[in-house]
């Protein structure tokens, strides 16, 4: 669908038919951007209700429902590291990080351990970029927009991205 | 490789997650369609423009109103400096009441050419009072470069000063002229009463006045005020010109919005910028930890 058609498409969309189509890209970004898929599902119900409340202000002719979804979860994940980010100050528990992860797969279903491990050796913003461009598939220059940086600093840092993911793939084989 | 199996293996919200937010839109909200923004302000911004200029062609062009007022007022100016030329006057010659004592008195305004004719026409004014067998009793002529002024007052027997007026009136265009008649004869009788009733020094006194009122009423007084024509009057403004002013003083205002705003906005978009900076960097930050 071309950016003009997927705008009229978007313009004529319900709430409900749009968190139905996208929930899943909000929740995959979201589940890869925290790597944490309790908080990921939080934060997503958390972002509908932001954009529930904030719909009668989208405007399709600025960009599609999936991208402005993006941007509400990223502000809303932004809130939660922030948050995150003192409550661990405050009791010092950095150390606990490496220890406090799950058994369950954070990052997908079926994906090999060692791959995992790879996704969880990357940081936030590295994992970001990965969901953007390649679980949902967004062209560089949307996926840059949602990230607030220029087209080619988001294409170098999907490159930076997935080398380090092979490099932390290797030597977990290794 | 890496790409596929992650896409493959791309994690899906859980159904309880699903009713959450399928629970969240139950009041169904309708998108606003908005006009762009940016868009908005292009069309909102020309149309100021164009409501500006429209706004002073029309008050320029239809204005014709003060046009005129301030034609006019050059148009009177023009009278007074003589920058506009009017219609050429004949001269006044209002003649005498035979058989009565008048005193007459004449002044005619005429405009030559330059300071050649000036002093030429001062020249044969002069001469055209000696030949009606009047006197010159003052000339005052003053030229600089080409212009100058010139002013000749003669004495001209009452009963030639209509051949007078018409003779001095073409010597120039006449601009301006005055002419005044007062009956003499009351005043002649009052005083030849006096001779009559007075004796020795006294009606000589009266003699002497009444000889001077009946010279004085036999020659009439004839003045001509000769100037050449003064520098031309800068233009009169076009009716353009008022729209160009408009438009000017719109552009001033506009001028002295963006000096006073200026910098408010620059430091307002500076400190956009900086503040954008730093909240990237902070998440950035955040991000890379």
């Amino acid at each position: 669908m071309t950016r003009a058609g997927a705008a009229a498409y978007d313009t004529y969309m319900t709430f409900a038919a749009a968190a139905e189509q996208h929930l899943d890209d909000v929740y995959a970004y979201l589940a890869y951007l925290t790597g944490d898929r309790g908080a990921a599902e939080d934060l997503a119900a958390e972002t509908f209700e932001k954009a529930f409340r904030l719909w009668r202000r989208f405007d399709p002719a600025r960009g599609s429902v999936r991208v402005w979804l993006c941007q509400i979860a990223r502000t809303t994940a932004l809130d939660w590291f922030r948050a995150e980010r003192r409550r661990r100050s405050r009791e010092n528990v950095y150390a606990l990080r490496q220890v406090e992860r799950p058994a369950e797969p954070l990052f997908g279903d079926g994906l090999a351990p060692g791959l995992e491990r790879a996704l969880a050796a990357l940081s936030p913003g590295e994992r970001e970029v990965i969901a953007l461009r390649v679980l949902l598939e967004l062209e560089g220059r949307t996926a840059a927009r949602v990230l607030g940086i220029s087209e080619t600093a988001c294409s170098t840092r999907l490159s930076r991205a997935l080398a380090k993911l092979e490099r932390e793939v290797d030597e977990d084989v290794a | 490789m890496l790409p596929e199996l992650l896409l493959a293996a791309r994690p899906a919200a859980s159904p309880a997650l699903r009713e959450r937010v399928r629970a969240i839109g139950v009041a169904e909200p309708v998108p606003r369609r908005r006009l762009p923004r940016r868009r908005l302000a292009l069309a909102s911004g020309l149309a100021v423009v164009l409501a500006a200029g429209a706004a002073g062609l029309a008050v320029g062009l239809t204005g014709r109103s003060s046009g005129q007022v301030h034609y006019g007022a050059a148009v009177v100016h023009g009278v007074s400096s003589g920058a506009v030329r009017q219609p050429d006057l004949a001269p006044a010659v209002i003649p005498t009441t035979p058989g009565r004592l008048q005193d007459y008195r004449a002044h005619l305004e005429l405009q030559v050419a330059d300071a050649a004719a000036l002093s030429d026409r001062t020249k044969r004014a002069a001469r055209i009072a000696h030949r009606l067998g009047g006197v010159v009793t003052k000339v005052d002529l003053a030229s600089h470069g080409r212009s100058g002024t010139a002013l000749i007052v003669m004495r001209i027997p009452i009963g030639r000063v209509q051949a007078a007026i018409g003779a001095l009136g073409a010597l120039g265009r006449i601009v301006n002229q005055h002419v005044v008649i007062t009956d003499a004869e009351r005043r002649i009788d009052t005083l030849r009463k006096q001779v009559q009733d007075s004796t020795g020094t006294a009606r000589q006194v009266a003699e002497a006045r009444l000889e001077r009122e009946l010279r004085k009423a036999r020659l009439s007084t004839v003045a001509v005020g000769l100037r050449t024509p003064p520098a031309p009057a800068p233009a009169p403004p076009h009716r353009e010109s008022t729209a160009v002013r408009i438009l000017e003083a719109e552009g001033r205002i506009g001028l002295y919005a963006v000096l006073v705003a200026g910098p408010i906005l620059l430091l307002a978009a500076a400190a956009w910028l900086v503040a954008r900076v730093l909240r990237r960097r902070s998440e950035r930050r955040l991000l890379e930890t």
